[in-house]
């Protein structure tokens, strides 16, 4: 019996170790153009956190900036910004979907802040 | 001469307009939101922002969107308040758009708080209020408004009998009528529906709760002694889109829940509420010939209006519906046509309840801060036929209410002033036929009262200094019975420091008692009831004071609290419940002491991210004086009422993955010995006895999609039962019956499953 136990714990932790090995996590950084709370909403709690691979998200509301880790076998940078300009921000080099960007509250467009900033 | 500098600069040089303004006049600009209970930001129109020093404001669009203009230098303190949320003040330091979160309150007290906790006790307000959001409510299955208190320590959710399942609260080792229950501050559990009102609030309906412990304010009536809690609905303009929950359980019962909105011209916005739960199969796993759960078809509609294009008039109605139909009591008779069991005809529960209800608010919201007036209106029927073991009870209540409020701010902001008028009008008939071994004769008992009150209040805040802040209140009702009532209550708070807040408060309350109706679940038995009188029964009148210590701090840089309340309630008088002879129910007014201590230690603090401990100890202590006749006239004895535990302790384990894709949630429960009464008849005769204690653990696991929440869980998972909650099976109809002597679980292990399904636009 106890044998039987030390043989499945060996298994249990080597397939953990083995889960391990693949869940390779990097970190990337979009520019986005994003600027307020309600885009932060819409990009992170209602669409990245659901995003197959995605672990942590975070925005940097300063510079429209966000930090994604994610699972390297799971999704990858290209995949997340294709994402972030579906949703009618522009991505670093991705530009926003247009007819999303039309959708978009109008405090969450690029031009809504332009005079102040 | 600076103006016409600007002005030449502006003719020969060109300049903009715009700098001429950032010389001068500044614009402030920026939104207003609410967060709604999936967190979501929401555009909050109607919203009032102001410059602090000048009182210099404007009013949110639809957007929530908003400008102010100001020649007042910066940086400025800005506010932004609403009628029904918690206002916030903010330093604009540059000409960048601000943004303001402002979360909805039914207290709207003093201050802004800024937590995302969801339950969170706030050391800014003066009150000793504990808010449970959504999310926490979703924690548990929370199918009634019942259990919604399951992961909660200050409010003890117990069975009231096996029978009909129902559940009842306790409070401050007080049983739940003594508390005011309120759905958006309006009447809610008063009169008839006390037993089992609990069960006509669908959970999935409630947004947020807010506990008030202590006698709270005096704005909302006489009626509170132990405490105020208020479930706030969803409102028409908090829904988007259609929400749908389906809730299955092991045995066999089915919850549907609908929420929808829409818009109605450009005005008007309407949402309906929808319930649906039905138990169709008999189950009776302990194999004592009754039922462990009620046979059950339950509907309740709700629909809501709220016009919206105006932000300056705040002006709602809605109806709500509830019809059910609950069956229950033995299985049938030819089970029962065995040896075990005496009597061959079933010992058959029905009832039957009808609530119908009409609510309209209209509001005022004036260009002064926090100044606003309105008018809030309620009528209500509520029928209830009961038929059980032969005896029949049926009961109507027809109410009408109405309150004329108004508050604003007197010298400065730091001043409020709150008064109003309100009028109630509770009409109750009820007839009792009880059939009862004891006493052969049928013995037809009609009780009718009718209860006209009138009343004014009027409730100063003030915050004299960032550290000190009061509440005192008063308010008078008069009644052609029973003349003039004075409630005066208040609440004072001391900040020490900026993460410790210390409570003192004393209050007195009022409450008529429906005796018949409120102890339904003893007249399961046969327990014949002796009431002299019925309209000898006096008020009850008592009074609540305690204090309360609120500390905030941090181990390892982790979120961490620490909370004490003590509290102590003392009747003048009190319509005694008395179980204490086992073939009597007496009801008489009260002869001696009758109070109750209630002491409780709250400890929470986060290991990690993600992760929630929570750990909360009451002590209660609650005596009564009983009377009896004795050959040399009335003895008085005060000891501890019956059915209400020694002590509670409650163990959370709360773990949430980021962005709550998965969340885990963990409580076990240790409740202690509660005082069982003498019962049984005079052959059978079992001793007064205190019952053991016991454990009781649930959890509940939910995932999170983006469109839908999926959750599993386990009620009682230790399937720890009270050993033969109903006595005297054999034969219901003997003197040996009694199904109301219920101090733990009635009912076992239960797994449930469910969905929310969320589809915006």
């Amino acid at each position: 019996m106890k044998r039987l136990i030390l043989i499945m714990l060996i298994c249990i932790t080597n397939q953990a170790f083995g889960q391990i090995n693949s869940k390779k996590i990097e970190k990337v950084k979009i520019q986005t153009s994003a600027i307020c709370n309600m885009c932060e909403e819409l990009i992170i709690h209602q669409n990245l956190a659901f995003e197959k691979g995605v672990k942590h998200a975070k925005m940097d509301f300063e510079t429209g900036t966000i930090t994604i880790k994610y699972r390297t076998d799971k999704t990858n940078a290209s995949n997340l910004r294709k994402v972030i300009s579906k949703l009618g921000y522009s991505a670093d080099s991705i530009k926003a979907d247009p007819i999303a960007y039309e959708n978009l509250h109008f405090c969450c467009k690029k031009t809504c802040c332009e005079g102040e900033k | 001469m600076r103006k016409n500098l600007v002005l030449f600069t502006l003719l020969f040089a060109g300049l903009n307009t715009l700098f001429a303004q950032n010389t001068q006049n500044h614009e402030i600009s920026g939104y207003v939101f609410e967060r709604n209970t999936k967190g979501n930001l929401k555009p909050l129109p109607g919203a009032h922002v102001f410059c602090v020093t000048n009182q210099n404001g404007s009013v949110a669009d639809q957007n929530g969107f908003f400008l102010i203009n100001t020649t007042l230098p910066l940086p400025q303190l800005i506010s932004a308040s609403f009628v029904g949320y918690e206002s916030d003040t903010t330093e604009v330091i540059n000409a960048k758009p601000i943004e303001f979160v402002l979360r909805s309150s039914t207290l709207n007290e003093v201050k802004l708080t800024d937590r995302l906790k969801t339950n969170a006790k706030s050391i800014l307000k003066v009150s000793n209020v504990e808010w449970i959001s959504g999310q926490e409510l979703q924690k548990a299955a929370c199918c009634n408004l019942s259990e919604c208190f399951e992961t909660n320590a200050s409010v003890d959710i117990i069975s009231s009998d096996p029978i009909t399942g129902a559940k009842k609260i306790q409070m401050l080792g007080l049983d739940g009528v003594y508390c005011d229950l309120m759905v958006e501050n309006k009447p809610f559990l008063r009169g008839l529906a006390a037993s089992y009102g609990l069960n006509f609030i669908p959970g999935s309906w409630v947004e947020s709760i807010q506990i008030t412990k202590a006698p709270g304010s005096v704005t909302n009536g006489f009626q509170s002694l132990t405490g105020q809690i208020n479930a706030e609905l969803f409102k028409p303009e908090t829904i988007d889109g259609f929400f749908w929950n389906s809730y299955l359980n092991s045995i066999g019962m089915v919850e549907n829940n609908l929420i929808t909105s829409s818009l109605v011209g450009k005005d008007w916005k309407t949402a309906l509420l929808g319930h649906y739960s039905y138990l169709g199969r008999s189950v009776d796993r302990n194999q004592d010939s009754f039922m462990d759960a009620i046979v059950i078809n339950r509907l309740t509609l709700l629909n809501r209006w709220r016009y919206m294009s105006r932000s300056d008039r705040h002006i709602e109605f809605s109806f709500r519906y509830l019809t059910e139909d609950k069956l229950s009591g033995q299985i049938s008779g030819d089970d029962l046509s065995t040896e075990e069991f005496e009597f061959n005809t079933p010992y058959e529960v029905n009832i039957k309840t009808d609530q119908a209800e009409l609510n309209s608010k209209i509001g005022f919201i004036f260009d002064k801060p926090f100044t606003s007036a309105g008018i809030i209106s309620q009528a209500r029927y509520h029928n209830q036929e009961a038929l059980f073991g032969g005896s029949t009870y049926s009961g109507s209540q027809y109410s009408l209410y109405f309150k004329v409020a108004f508050q604003t701010t007197i010298i400065d902001t730091t001043k409020m002033i709150k008064i109003g008028l309100t009028y109630s009008s509770d009409r109750y008939d009820e007839a009792l036929l009880l059939l009862r071994p004891a006493a052969p004769m049928i013995d037809n008992k009609h009780f009718a009262r009718t209860d006209k009150f009138i009343g004014a209040y009027s409730e100063l805040i003030v915050e004299h200094n960032s550290r000190l802040s009061s509440i005192f209140g008063y308010r008078t009702d008069y009644s052609r019975a029973f003349g003039f009532w004075h409630t005066p209550r208040f609440n004072i708070r001391y900040k020490p420091s900026d993460n410790s807040a210390l409570r003192v408060s004393a209050g007195k309350a009022y409450r008529q008692a429906n005796p018949i109706s409120e102890n339904m679940s003893y007249l399961f038995s046969s327990r014949n009831l002796t009431l002299e009188d019925y309209n000898s029964l006096k008020p009850e009148e008592a009074i609540n004071y305690g204090a309360n210590i609120n500390h905030n701090f941090y181990i390892a840089g982790k979120a961490s609290s620490f909370n004490v309340d003590i509290y102590q309630t003392d009747f003048q008088n009190q319509v005694v419940v008395d179980i204490e002879q086992p073939q009597k129910l007496s009801v008489y007014n009260l002869g001696g002491p009758s109070y109750s201590k209630s002491l409780q230690v709250d400890f929470a603090f986060e290991p990690a991210d993600g992760w929630e401990l929570k750990y909360a100890h009451k002590w209660n202590k609650t005596e009564t004086t009983y009377s009896a006749e004795t050959s040399t006239g009335e003895d008085y004895l005060t000891k501890q009422s019956p059915f209400i535990p020694k002590y509670r302790s409650l163990i959370q384990l709360y773990y949430t993955t980021w962005q709550n894709k998965w969340d885990i949630n963990i409580t076990l429960q240790n409740v202690g010995p509660s005082r069982v009464p003498a019962q049984g008849s005079a052959n059978e005769y079992v001793e007064e006895y205190w019952s053991e204690s016991f454990k009781h653990l649930d959890g509940q696991i939910t995932r999170r999609f983006k469109k839908f929440d999926w959750y599993i869980g386990i009620e009682n998972a230790l399937n720890y039962m009270q050993p033969q909650p109903i006595r005297g099976v054999e034969n219901p109809f003997s003197d040996n019956f009694d199904a109301g002597m219920i101090w733990g679980p009635t009912m076992g292990r239960v797994v449930f499953s469910g969905i929310r399904l969320n589809i915006n636009d």
